[in-house]
């Protein structure tokens, strides 16, 4: 493989990994007009699913995520337009078809964020950046257990009663997010000017 | 389980659980590991050994409330002998018991169930034992077979088990286990990789779970979906097996271990329990080729994300979602129909009071807003026959099926701003609520429900009295207070009102002041307390006052009642707490002295202070009302009255020149109370009533003018 053929697939992987970036932004910041967030998770989820087949380039693995991705923004969309409408929850057999429907997503949710983040480090190490990798894996991991954790606090009602500790997990979940975002973006960089 | 009822709740709740299992399976079947894809079903066993819809709660679907609807529906027209239309679904065992002989049909169905399961487990046994008998005639293999197996034994360190070669068979496998035995196809030479996957079960138990998965399948047996599902745990067994395999061999051996199970995708699948075989059936043994595959060594950092996925699963699976919820009364008369009653009535069973106080928040808002469902949900099973009755015959009146009179003949206190206390602290209170004798559950008190207007009967006001009663001075209407003795119970873990009594209502005289309700003269004290002086003595009954925490203001619901639209909270809490407990008293104090000494007194003073303990009780020094007669014109019986900063309350009478005392002088005082908020809190964190001490003694001093202070130290003398 020639050298500059090597630095433009290096920068179309770090227009990418931007993407990726953005695709985090989109997902948990949420700016409302109204009941429209002009942000939406979908979109977020968009930006992941165009980053995939480039990611799958260099770690085959990635390429399993594709349906996740789909599966994961089919349901953004629909949360977002239940939003938009006001529907909060659903009774009868719809609200069980979403209880159900929102359990699996969690998981996949989980699931999805992790591969997505180790495979993003095994890339970083594939392309000698072993710092970088190394605090990907570490993020992914905090962002793993605090995911898993922040759901357990959201659906036990007794532990609803320590505000300021589920307060406390949610600020750090959205600092680890951030830092995740801000990696991702230094991984970019660090792609564009890697000779 | 007892009933048909509680095993398709059992089933259903199951069944959905695993449904979400395989669901989730499928959609991460190429990225977790197959130890990650068969162990996840452990959650599924979990579930099957734990009760379902003993705390009403559900999982993900209101499994509980439909089948509880549904047996509830079929029950009331039986007289069945294992389920009782009013007795709530839940068991605390997944096994099933029978208790006499069936009688009705879905008794029946039950028998019929359990039946099944004796069929099946005694069908698994037989085989086993007929497979045993069996290996008897079975030979020991030859030296060579021996050796292979010993040497797979030591490369991989594993343990042995007694061999046998039984003719007729097509692939090994291993059976028992207490005394397992590795049983080899005669005549065939045995692949090792087919002796080491073998052992590799023995390793692992695997037998011991295949026991374990047939008695569920015993349990589901007429449920095809879980057997479906229990198919599916056996293949994910192999498969993990089938990885174990190959993380101990290495290149072309692995390539050849597919080679083998390729070859027995037409064989037939010998499932028996207490065994583990390499051959399960073609179809099996194809998804099994597909998951060798895509055989790797996964990761260790796997481990993480495998575990917080079962983590996320807990919740749903054994937590659960909300509870049914108390349907709150929908006036609508589009819902006057029977199975909505039937599906109210199911749902307010599977959610009792878990407090004593949930119980009288839930009764009281029945009574209020006339709503039998409320009512029906703080009351024992044993009542709900009659008042689903009552509310089904409120129909013919015109009424939806919720309705049941209360008797009141009045208009709760909407508004703070009506009246000062005690209808600041809601519409409602419980007087003297005590433990009816040590060791009881039964509890008593009186029952308060304050009344902005008290209404005319229809009799009074077809003779041309007006709606409401009126203040003879103002013409204003008059407040007045429903007065119900209650007794409360618990009834399993919960809370019911057992027995209610019919309202005493009590009428103000005048609409000035909220004291004029004589709700005091209508009640026994909790105790009694008893002192003397001296120049007199001093007696003072002791009342509690219990009130039930609501939402904080500006929670009130904007229900439609004969009242107009509620200022107040009319939605029950089923687990509502006490919020505070006020304590109050009617100190009297009565002169003793002669009548010579009662002519010269033109002004008495008496002040009283609940002591709570000994340390509490002070030594008479201090302030006293010395001052003389609160007025200086002439004035008969004037007093002044209230209570000092130091906690002592107080009031004051004087009489003018020629008038005579006539020598008792009493004064009422709320000033204690006890809230959650304070040091007290801990008596309020409990499912039953605060058990709040009562005070030690009262302090009481008195003066009169000429007279030495009357200092009276006053104790408990009868509750």
């Amino acid at each position: 493989m020639s050298e500059p053929r090597l630095q433009n697939q290096l920068e179309y992987l770090a227009y990418k990994i931007g993407h990726i970036g953005w695709g985090y932004i989109f997902m948990y910041l949420d700016v409302n007009l109204g009941t429209i967030d002009i942000l939406p998770s979908w979109a977020g989820y968009l930006f992941i699913l165009s980053a995939l087949p480039v990611l799958s380039e260099y770690e085959k693995s990635a390429a399993l995520l594709r349906n996740l991705a789909i599966l994961l923004t089919g349901w953004a969309v629909l949360e977002w337009v239940m939003t938009i409408f006001g529907i909060t929850s659903a009774a009868g057999s719809m609200g069980t078809l979403i209880n159900i429907a929102a359990t699996i997503i969690g998981v996949v949710s989980i699931y999805f964020h992790f591969q997505m983040l180790t495979n993003l480090a095994e890339i970083a190490g594939q392309l000698g950046l072993d710092e970088r990798k190394e605090r990907l894996l570490k993020l992914r991991t905090v962002n793993t257990i605090l995911h898993t954790v922040l759901a357990i606090f959201s659906s036990l009602a007794f532990l609803q009663a320590f505000m300021w500790l589920t307060l406390g997990l949610a600020l750090i979940n959205f600092v680890n997010t951030l830092r995740i975002t801000i990696c991702l973006f230094g991984f970019k960089s660090d792609l564009l000017t890697t000779e | 389980m007892s009933n048909i009822w509680e095993f398709l709740l059992m089933t259903l709740t199951g069944s959905l659980a695993a449904l979400i299992i395989i669901i989730i399976k499928a959609l991460l079947v190429d990225k977790l590991s197959p130890r990650w894809q068969y162990g996840i079903w452990g959650l599924l066993a979990l579930r099957l050994l734990l009760p379902v819809a003993v705390s009403g709660r559900y999982i993900l679907a209101p499994f509980p409330l439909l089948t509880e609807t549904l047996k509830f529906t079929v029950e009331k027209n039986l007289d069945s002998a294992y389920s009782a239309a009013f007795e709530p679904i839940g068991s605390p065992w997944f096994l099933p018991l029978i208790n006499g002989h069936p009688v009705s049909i879905t008794d029946w169905l039950f028998a019929v169930y359990v039946a099944g399961i004796i069929i099946f487990i005694a069908g698994s046994l037989i085989s086993y034992i007929r497979l045993r008998l069996m290996l008897r005639r079975g030979s020991v293999p030859a030296a060579d077979i021996q050796q292979t197996i010993s040497q797979v034994c030591e490369k991989h360190a594993l343990k042995a088990c007694p061999a046998v070669e039984l003719d007729g068979l097509t692939s090994a496998f291993v059976c028992g286990i207490f005394r397992p035995v590795l049983v080899l196809p005669a005549g065939n030479v045995t692949d090792e990789k087919v002796i080491l996957h073998e052992l590799l079960h023995l390793k692992h138990k695997d037998a011991l779970q295949s026991v374990f998965w047939t008695l569920f399948r015993a349990l589901h047996w007429c449920n095809p979906f879980m057997h479906y599902i229990f198919n599916q745990i056996g293949n994910d067994m192999e498969a993990l097996c089938d990885q174990r395999v190959l993380e101990n061999l290495e290149g072309e051996e692995r390539r050849d271990y597919g080679q083998i199970l390729l070859s027995m995708v037409n064989e037939k699948y010998p499932r028996a329990a207490g065994t583990t075989s390499i051959s399960n059936g073609g179809k099996n043994i194809a998804h099994r080729i597909e998951c060798i595959t895509r055989f790797k060594k996964y990761p260790r950092g796997m481990a993480l994300v495998s575990v917080c996925i079962a983590v996320m699963l807990i919740q749903p699976m054994f937590i659960g979602t909300t509870a049914a919820g108390l349907q709150r009364a929908d006036l609508s008369p589009s819902t006057n129909d029977d199975i909505n009653l039937y599906s109210n009535m199911s749902a307010l069973r599977l959610n009792r009071c878990t407090t004593m106080a949930g119980a009288i928040d839930t009764y009281v808002k029945g009574l209020v807003t006339e709503n039998g469902l409320y009512i029906a949900a703080a009351s024992p099973l044993s009542s709900q026959e009659e008042l689903m009755n009552q509310m089904l015959a409120s129909k013919a009146d015109g009424w939806i099926y919720t309705h049941l009179e209360n008797g009141l003949n009045g208009e709760p206190a909407q508004t703070y701003s009506d009246f000062a206390t005690p209808f600041s602290n809601g519409y409602y209170s419980v007087y003297n609520l005590k433990r009816v004798s040590e060791g009881s559950s039964l509890h008593t008190g009186e029952l308060a429900i304050y009344m902005e207007y008290y209404r005319h009967t229809e009799e009074e006001i077809a003779q041309g009295m007006p709606v409401y009663y009126e203040d003879p001075e103002t013409g204003g209407w008059l407040p007045a207070v429903a007065l119900y003795h209650i007794t409360l119970d618990t009834e399993g873990k919960h809370w019911v009102v057992a027995d209610c009594s019919e309202p005493e209502i009590i009428i103000a005289e005048t609409i000035s002041s909220v004291s004029n309700l004589a709700v005091y003269d209508a009640l026994e004290p909790v105790a009694v307390y008893k002192g003397t002086g001296l120049h007199g003595n001093i007696t003072a009954p002791l009342f509690t006052e219990f009130f039930v925490k609501q939402p904080e203001s500006g929670q009130q619901n904007s229900d439609f009642g004969f009242w107009g639209t509620a200022g107040f909270n009319t939605t029950p809490y089923t687990n509502a707490q006490f919020e505070k407990v006020d304590m109050s008293y009617l100190v009297t104090y009565d002169f003793t002295g002669s009548e010579e000494d009662l002519e010269k007194i033109y002004y008495v003073t008496l002040e009283s202070m609940i002591c709570d303990s000994e340390e509490d009780i002070p030594d008479g020094s201090g302030s006293l009302d010395t001052s003389g007669p609160v007025s200086s014109g002439p004035a008969i019986n004037q007093s002044g009255g209230g209570s000092s900063s130091s906690g002592w309350g107080y009031i004051a009478e004087s009489f003018e020149e020629g008038e005579i005392w006539n020598g008792t002088i009493s004064d009422r005082n709320v000033n204690k109370f006890l809230t959650y908020k304070t040091e007290f809190s801990d008596y309020f964190r409990t499912d039953t009533m605060p058990e709040i001490p009562l005070p030690a003694a009262l302090a009481s001093k008195c003066y009169m003018p000429g007279m030495e202070t009357d200092f009276i130290i006053s104790r408990e003398v009868s509750r």
